[in-house]
C-alpha cells in the first residue's frame, strides 16, 4: 500500500510539473508583457529593459529552467504591474477564494440535501419538480446574471444585505449563494438518485420489515449511505468553485484569487496569472490525491495494481 | 430493461433494436423540453427567414426601443431595441444559431477528439491509459475560464478562439467518461470473442464498442451544450466571448447588463432564453439519461 | 459512510484552516470602519465653494502680451492657460482656498481597476493608480478643477536664459505624513531614483531620455538640464501627465529598507495618509492636518475597488459607497434614485485612426476615402442614442475648449451619407473590407466596443463591408506602432491588405496636446503611426521648441486644423464623466478631463 501512495504521490508529481509546463506555455502565448507597462508613454528601449528585467531576453529554454527551479522553492517571481511578488499577493487573495468556496458548498449542501432526499422519498411529487427547478434555475442562468440581479433584488430594494466587498457574515450569503446555486442541480440530482439507490436496496426492506417508523428508516439508514457519493463529489465541487469564483467575485467584488486574475490578464502581468493557475490546478491535483490516498488507507479492499 | 438487452446484443441487432425501442420511448418526452428545443432548433435553421428585421442593422435613432406592450413600443420591434437599435427579436432568433453553433462546433471537436482518446485510453490499458489519465487529469485541473481568458487574449477575440479553447476542457470530460465506459465493455464475451477471431483493434473499437457507449455519449452530448451556452455568457461577461455585433445571447447578456434597471428588456430576453434553452436540455438530457442509460444517473 | 465522512471531513478542516488563516482581522478591519462612520457630526460654517474665480484673476493679470491677439476665441484660452507659463504665476494664498475645515466622518469612493496595490514610480502604472496618488501624494505641479496648472510643492519653476537647464523652487516648511520635514534633497533623490537606468516609471520613460544631467540640489531649489530647449517639460510634472512628479522622504524610505516595505506603508505629503488596505478591497486613508493648504473635508477616506458597474451603483443607491465613478448612461437612473449627479466635462474624447494613411498608394491615403469614413458616422444621433445625449460632436484629436492648441474655429465633420457614398465611389472603394480594431479594457472611456459596433452599421450602410475586433490595447497599439516596423514589413503588411484597419479610440484630454501628438504623429516620435515629416513634423517641432506659450499655442491649433481640415483623424465624440454621489459629498468638483475623482480631498461635507 505504501508502494501504491508513493506512486500516487509521484503521478501527482508529475500531473504539478505538466501543469506548470502548460502554465509556461501559455503565458509566454499571451504577448509580450513589456508592451502594456510600456504603452502610453515610452520607446522601444523601455520594452528592452522590461524584459531583461523579466529574463525575456534569454533562449526559452534557459526560461524553462529557470521558471521550473523558481517554482521548486516556491518563488513566482514579482508581479510586472507594481513589483510585488506573486506568492505575497496570492497569499494575501487566497483565503478570500477559499472561504466563499467554502460557503457556496455549504449552501449548496444545505440546500440539495432536504431537497435531494425529499425528491427520492416522494418521487414524481410537487416537492420533487420544485427541488428539480428550484435547483435546474442555478444551473440555468449565466451566474454573473443572476448575482447582479441578486444583489438588486436584496441590496437594493430590500436592503437586507450589503452589495459587494467581504466584510461581516452578512456579506458572505449573496456571492455564497451565487456560487453554489450553479452545482445545486448537480448535487440534487446526486442525491436523488443514491437515495433512490439505497431505498430500493435490500436492507432499507429489512430495516422496514422490522417495523421500524419511516423517518428512522429514511433518515437513519437510507441517508446516511446515501451520503457517501455525495461528500466524495463535495471535494470534487470544491475544485470547480475555484474556476466559478473568477467571475462571481468580479460580480462582488470579492477580494479573491479570481479579481486578481481579471485584472492581471487584461494587464498581461503573466507571473501572476501563473501563479493564479498553478495555485488552482494545483488544489484540483492535490485534492484529487487526498481523496485517493485517504480511500486507500481506510478502505483495504481497493486493489492498487498499476 | 430494454438496453440490458442491447449491450449483449451483436452490434447489428443492437442498431436496430435501438430503433424499434426508440419509437416506443419517444411517446413518453418531456413534453416541453422537447418542444422548446424545436423551436429553438427551429430558430437556428430557419432563422434569416423567421426574423423580422436583420441581427446588425444598427438604428441610432430608435436605440433603447421598449417591447409592445409598453405605451411608447412599437409592433415593429416587438420585445424592443437594445443600445444601437437593433431589434431584440431578430437578434434572439438570429442568436439561436450562434449560440447553438457554438455549442455544436466544441462538441463536435472536442467530444470527438474526447471519445477517441477515450477509446482508445479505456481499450488500450496499461501505459498509453496511464500517461493519458495524467494528461486528462490535468487538463481538468486546469480553471477553464481562466484559461479561456488567457487564451483569447493572446490570439484575439472571435468566434474560432472561443470553440479551440473550449474544446479541449470538453474532450477531457468526455474523454474520462467514456473511458470509464470502455473499461467495463471491454470485459465483455463479445469483445473477448471478437479478439479470438482476430478482429483488428480499430474494427473492435469502432464495432463493438462505439455502439456500447453511444448512450452515454448522447447523453453527455445533451448536457454539456446547455453548459457550454452558460460558459460562452460568463466569457463575454468578462470580454473574451464571442466577438459583436454577432447577436449570441450571452454577449446579448453580458453587453446589455449597464442597462439591467433602465432598459430591462436589453437583457431579460435573452437571459431567458439561455434560461430556456439550458433548462429544456438539462430536463430533456435527464430523461434521455433515465431512458438510455440508467445505470449513470449521476452524469 | 464514515470513511467517506473522514475524508470530507480532513479536507473540510483543512479548507476552514486555509481560509481562516489570515481572513479573521479583515473582518475585524471593517466592523472598525463602521464605527468611525457613525461619528460624522461636522460643524461648518456656510459653504465655501472652490474658489476657482480668483485663482483665475490672478492668472489673467500676469500676461500682457494677449493684447496682439485678435481673435476673441483664442483670447479665452490664454486666459486659461497662464499657469503653464515658465514663469509661473503668483501663489494663491491660503486665504483663497476652500475655507478650513476640521475633517470629521468618512467618506467611501468606489471606482474600478485601481489596481492599487503598488506605490512605486519606477514601476509604469496606468492612469488609474491616480485615484490615490493624488490623495497620498503631492506632485510638483498641481491642478485645478478648470485644468489649469497650480503650483504644488514647487512654487515656482524656470528655465536658464540658454533655455536648457530647468529650476524647480522648493516650497519650504512642509512636512511628510511621519513629521519629517520636505527638502529639496528628497526632491532630487526621489527624481533621480525614478529616472534611473533600471526604472521603468513614466519619469524614465518620458522624462529620462530629454535629460543630460540628474537633479541637483542648490540652496531650497532643483535643477536639471536637458540636452536640447524643451519648453513643455514643466507639463511633465504635473500631476495632469502620467510621469508622477511625487517627493519620497529618502530617510523614511531607506529606514525601512527599500520600495518592498515602502510599498506596504507608503509615507507621502499629500492631504491624506495612508493608514490601511485590504488586499483586492480597498485603501483607507486618514486625513494629514499639517498639509500646507490642502484640507480635506473628511477624517476617513476609503477607496474601494469595484469592477461592476451595476455593482457600484447598487453600493451607492443602498447607503454602502458616497462616490461612484458611473457611466454617461447612468445619469437618468442617478436622477431617479434621488442620488446625486456630478460632471467632469469633456474628460473623454473619442477619435477614428487610419492605419498607413501616410503610405501613398494605400486607399487611406486617399483623402476622399478618409472623408468618406469620417461623414459616414452620425456624431449626433450616436451620442442621442447610445449616449443618453452626454456626448457632443468632437472637432479635434485630444483636445477640448480650453486646452492648449484648441483651434476654436473648427467644425466636427459633419453627417453626410450620401456624399459618403459618392466620394466612396468616385474612389472605387465600394464594398471595401474594413476592420475596426477597439478595445474594451480601457476604462478610461465607456464602451468602446460599443461605438464601434455603431460606426460599423453606418460603414455598413455606405457601402463598405465592415466587422469590428475586440482586441486588447498592447495588441491595437501594436497594429499602429509603425517605430517597431521596418519599411519592408511595412510594405508586406500593406499587400496582404484587405481589411484595411481602422482604430475606433478614447482617451482622457490633454491639457497641452504637444506630447500626446508627438508620440503617433510626429515621423520621430515613439510610435511613429504617421511618418510625415514635410506636413505634420514642422507644425510640432514649432510647438515644441518655443518657448512662448502663445506660439505653442497657435502651432498646436494649426496642427489640429490639419488633423481636420484633411481628415488625417477622425475625431468622434466629447463625453464627460459622470459620477454619482450620496448626500456625504456636499460640494465637490471634479477635474475637468479626467474621467477618475482625482480630487477627494476637496470634498466638503
Amino acid at each position: 500500500m505504501l508502494k501504491y501512495i508513493g506512486f500516487r504521490i509521484f503521478q501527482a508529481l508529475l500531473g504539478l510539473w505538466f501543469i506548470a509546463t502548460l502554465v509556461f506555455i501559455l503565458s509566454r502565448s499571451i504577448g509580450d508583457p513589456a508592451e502594456v507597462f510600456t504603452a502610453r508613454n515610452s520607446g522601444v528601449d523601455a520594452r528592452e529593459i522590461m524584459a531583461a528585467k523579466l529574463g525575456l531576453d534569454r533562449p526559452v529554454h534557459e526560461q524553462y529552467l529557470k521558471f521550473l527551479g523558481q517554482l521548486v522553492r516556491l518563488d513566482l517571481g514579482d508581479s510586472v504591474s507594481n513589483g510585488i511578488p506573486v506568492t505575497q499577493i496570492l497569499v494575501e487573495r487566497m483565503p478570500a477564494t477559499f472561504t466563499l468556496g467554502l460557503v457556496a458548498l455549504i449552501f449548496a449542501l444545505a440546500f440539495s440535501l432536504p431537497l435531494g432526499v425529499l425528491g427520492a422519498v416522494y418521487r414524481d411529487s410537487a416537492i420533487d419538480w420544485i427541488a428539480k427547478v428550484m435547483a435546474f434555475l442555478g444551473q440555468s442562468m449565466p451566474p454573473f446574471w443572476s448575482g447582479i440581479m441578486l444583489i438588486i433584488l436584496f441590496a437594493v430594494v430590500w436592503e437586507m444585505l450589503p452589495p459587494a466587498g467581504k466584510g461581516g457574515w452578512q456579506s458572505y450569503i449573496l456571492p455564497g449563494f451565487t456560487l453554489g446555486w450553479g452545482v445545486m442541480a448537480g448535487m440534487v440530482r446526486l442525491v436523488r438518485s443514491s437515495m433512490m439507490d439505497v431505498l430500493d436496496s435490500d436492507y432499507v426492506a429489512m430495516a422496514r420489515a422490522k417495523g421500524l417508523p419511516e423517518a428512522v428508516v429514511i433518515g437513519k439508514h437510507a441517508l446516511r449511505n446515501a451520503l457517501l457519493p455525495v461528500l466524495t463529489y463535495s471535494s470534487l465541487v470544491l475544485g470547480a468553485f475555484m474556476n466559478g469564483s473568477v467571475v462571481v467575485e468580479q460580480v462582488f467584488a470579492w477580494p479573491g484569487i479570481g479579481t486578481a486574475a481579471v485584472q492581471s490578464v487584461v494587464r498581461r502581468d503573466f507571473p501572476v496569472i501563473q501563479g493564479v493557475v498553478i495555485v488552482f490546478g494545483s488544489f484540483f491535483i492535490l485534492i484529487n490525491l487526498f481523496v485517493d490516498i485517504m480511500y486507500a488507507v481506510i478502505d483495504p479492499r481497493i486493489k492498487y495494481t498499476n | 430493461m430494454a438496453n440490458t438487452t442491447m449491450q449483449v446484443a451483436s452490434p447489428a441487432s443492437a442498431w436496430a433494436m435501438r430503433l424499434r425501442s426508440g419509437l416506443t420511448v419517444m411517446r413518453r418526452v418531456p413534453k416541453i423540453p422537447t418542444a422548446v428545443l424545436l423551436i429553438l432548433l427551429i430558430f437556428a435553421g430557419f432563422g434569416q427567414w423567421i426574423a423580422p428585421h436583420s441581427p446588425v442593422a444598427v438604428d441610432m435613432g430608435n436605440s433603447f426601443s421598449p417591447p409592445v406592450w409598453h405605451a411608447e413600443g412599437t409592433a415593429n420591434n416587438l420585445l424592443g431595441t437594445d443600445k444601437l437599435g437593433r431589434d431584440i427579436l431578430s437578434r434572439l432568433i438570429r442568436g439561436a444559431r450562434v449560440s447553438l453553433s457554438l455549442s455544436m462546433f466544441v462538441i463536435a471537436l472536442g467530444g470527438g477528439v474526447g471519445v477517441a482518446l477515450g477509446l482508445i485510453s479505456g481499450y488500450a490499458g496499461g501505459k498509453v491509459d496511464a500517461v493519458m489519465q495524467r494528461g486528462i487529469e490535468v487538463i481538468l485541473a486546469m480553471p477553464t475560464i481562466l484559461v479561456a481568458l488567457v487564451f483569447v487574449f493572446a490570439v484575439g477575440r472571435s468566434f474560432e478562439s472561443v470553440i479551440l479553447i473550449l474544446s479541449p476542457f470538453l474532450a477531457a470530460r468526455f474523454a474520462r467518461i467514456v473511458r470509464g465506459e470502455t473499461l467495463s465493455v471491454r470485459e465483455r464475451d463479445f469483445v473477448a470473442i471478437a479478439k479470438v477471431i482476430g478482429t483488428p483493434a480499430w474494427m473492435i473499437l469502432l464495432r463493438h464498442i462505439l455502439p456500447n457507449v453511444f448512450n452515454t455519449i448522447i447523453v453527455l452530448a445533451t448536457l454539456e451544450v446547455g453548459h457550454l451556452i452558460l460558459l460562452e455568457s460568463s466569457l463575454s461577461f468578462l470580454g473574451v466571448g464571442v466577438p459583436p455585433p454577432q447577436p449570441a445571447w450571452g454577449l446579448m447578456v453580458a453587453d446589455g447588463r449597464e442597462f439591467l434597471t433602465s432598459a430591462y428588456w436589453i437583457t431579460l430576453f435573452p437571459g431567458l432564453c439561455i434560461l430556456a434553452a439550458v433548462l429544456s436540455l438539462n430536463l430533456f438530457g435527464d430523461w434521455l439519461r433515465d431512458t438510455l442509460d440508467p445505470r449513470r444517473r449521476q452524469l | 459512510m464514515s470513511r467517506s465522512l473522514l475524508i470530507f471531513g480532513s479536507l473540510f478542516c483543512l479548507m476552514l484552516l486555509v481560509a481562516c488563516g489570515t481572513a479573521q482581522p479583515e473582518v475585524v478591519e471593517v466592523e472598525r470602519v463602521v464605527e468611525v462612520e457613525t461619528i460624522r457630526e461636522v460643524e461648518v460654517e456656510k459653504e465655501v465653494p472652490i474658489d476657482v474665480e480668483l485663482i483665475r484673476e490672478v492668472e489673467k493679470e500676469v500676461p500682457v502680451e494677449v493684447e496682439t491677439i485678435r481673435e476673441v476665441e483664442v483670447e479665452k484660452e490664454v486666459e486659461r492657460i497662464v499657469v503653464a507659463t515658465p514663469t509661473p504665476a503668483q501663489i494663491p494664498e491660503s486665504g483663497s482656498l476652500p475655507g478650513r475645515v476640521d475633517p470629521a466622518g468618512s467618506i467611501i469612493s468606489v471606482s474600478s481597476y485601481l489596481g492599487f496595490q503598488g506605490v512605486d514610480t519606477n514601476i509604469s502604472q496606468d492612469s488609474a493608480t491616480k485615484v490615490y496618488y493624488d490623495e497620498v501624494f503631492d506632485y510638483a505641479i498641481g491642478q485645478n478643477p478648470d485644468g489649469t496648472l497650480t503650483p504644488g510643492f514647487a512654487t515656482g519653476w524656470e528655465v536658464s536664459p540658454d533655455q536648457l537647464t530647468w529650476t524647480f523652487t522648493i516650497r519650504e516648511g512642509m512636512k511628510f505624513h511621519n513629521g519629517d520635514d520636505i527638502t529639496p534633497e528628497d526632491v532630487a533623490w526621489t527624481w533621480n531614483r525614478a529616472v534611473a537606468e533600471d526604472s521603468l516609471g513614466g519619469f524614465a520613460l518620458e522624462v529620462g531620455p530629454l535629460l543630460s544631467s540628474g537633479f541637483e540640489v542648490a540652496g531650497n531649489t532643483v535643477s536639471v538640464s536637458t540636452t536640447e530647449p524643451q519648453s513643455t517639460l514643466p507639463l511633465l510634472f504635473a500631476s495632469a501627465s502620467p510621469p508622477r512628479s511625487v517627493v519620497f522622504p529618502q530617510d523614511y524610505f531607506e529606514s525601512v529598507g527599500g520600495i518592498d516595505n515602502f510599498r506596504e506603508a507608503p509615507v507621502g505629503s499629500g492631504p491624506y495618509k495612508w493608514a490601511d488596505r485590504v488586499p483586492g478591497q480597498y485603501i483607507q486613508m486618514e486625513a494629514f492636518e499639517d498639509h500646507y493648504e490642502k484640507n480635506p473635508g473628511y477624517k476617513i477616506l476609503q477607496i474601494w475597488d469595484v469592477a461592476e458597474l451595476n455593482t457600484r451603483m447598487a453600493m451607492l443607491k443602498s447607503g454602502n459607497a458616497d462616490l461612484i465613478t458611473a457611466s454617461v448612461r447612468s445619469v437618468e437612473e442617478l436622477e431617479s434614485a434621488d442620488l446625486q449627479v456630478l460632471q467632469s466635462p469633456a474628460a473623454n474624447i473619442s477619435w477614428i485612426w487610419y492605419n498607413y494613411a501616410w503610405v501613398p498608394g494605400h486607399p487611406f491615403n486617399d483623402k476622399r476615402i478618409r472623408e468618406a469614413i469620417s461623414i459616414a458616422v452620425d456624431r449626433e444621433g450616436i451620442g442621442q442614442g447610445l449616449y443618453a445625449g452626454q456626448t457632443t460632436p468632437a472637432c479635434c484629436y485630444w483636445v477640448v475648449e480650453g486646452n492648449i492648441g484648441y483651434p476654436g474655429d473648427v467644425e466636427p465633420h459633419p453627417y453626410d451619407p450620401n456624399r459618403a457614398m459618392q466620394l466612396i465611389q468616385e474612389a472605387g472603394f465600394e464594398g471595401a473590407e474594413i476592420e475596426i480594431l477597439t478595445f474594451s479594457g480601457d476604462a478610461d472611456f465607456v464602451d468602446q466596443p460599443g461605438l464601434s459596433e455603431a460606426i460599423a452599421g453606418y460603414l455598413e450602410a455606405i457601402g463598405l463591408n465592415t466587422y469590428v475586433s475586440v482586441v486588447d490595447g498592447p495588441v491595437l497599439r501594436e497594429t499602429f506602432d509603425n517605430a517597431i516596423k521596418t519599411d519592408e514589413e511595412i510594405e508586406a503588411i500593406i499587400k496582404d491588405e484587405p481589411p484595411y484597419q481602422i482604430a475606433v479610440r478614447g482617451s482622457d484630454t490633454r491639457l497641452h496636446s504637444y506630447r500626446g501628438a508627438h508620440i503617433y504623429y510626429h515621423s520621430e516620435g515613439r510610435r511613429q503611426m504617421m511618418r510625415m515629416p514635410d506636413i505634420l513634423d514642422p507644425l510640432l517641432d514649432k510647438a515644441g521648441s518655443s518657448f512662448d506659450l502663445l506660439d505653442q499655442h497657435n502651432a498646436m491649433a494649426d496642427f489640429h486644423r490639419l488633423l481636420n481640415r484633411d481628415f488625417w483623424a477622425g475625431p468622434l465624440l466629447e463625453a464627460g464623466a459622470v459620477f454619482g454621489a450620496s448626500d456625504k459629498v456636499g460640494t465637490w468638483t471634479p477635474i475637468t478631463g479626467k474621467p477618475y475623482p482625482h480630487n477627494h480631498w476637496t470634498i466638503r461635507p
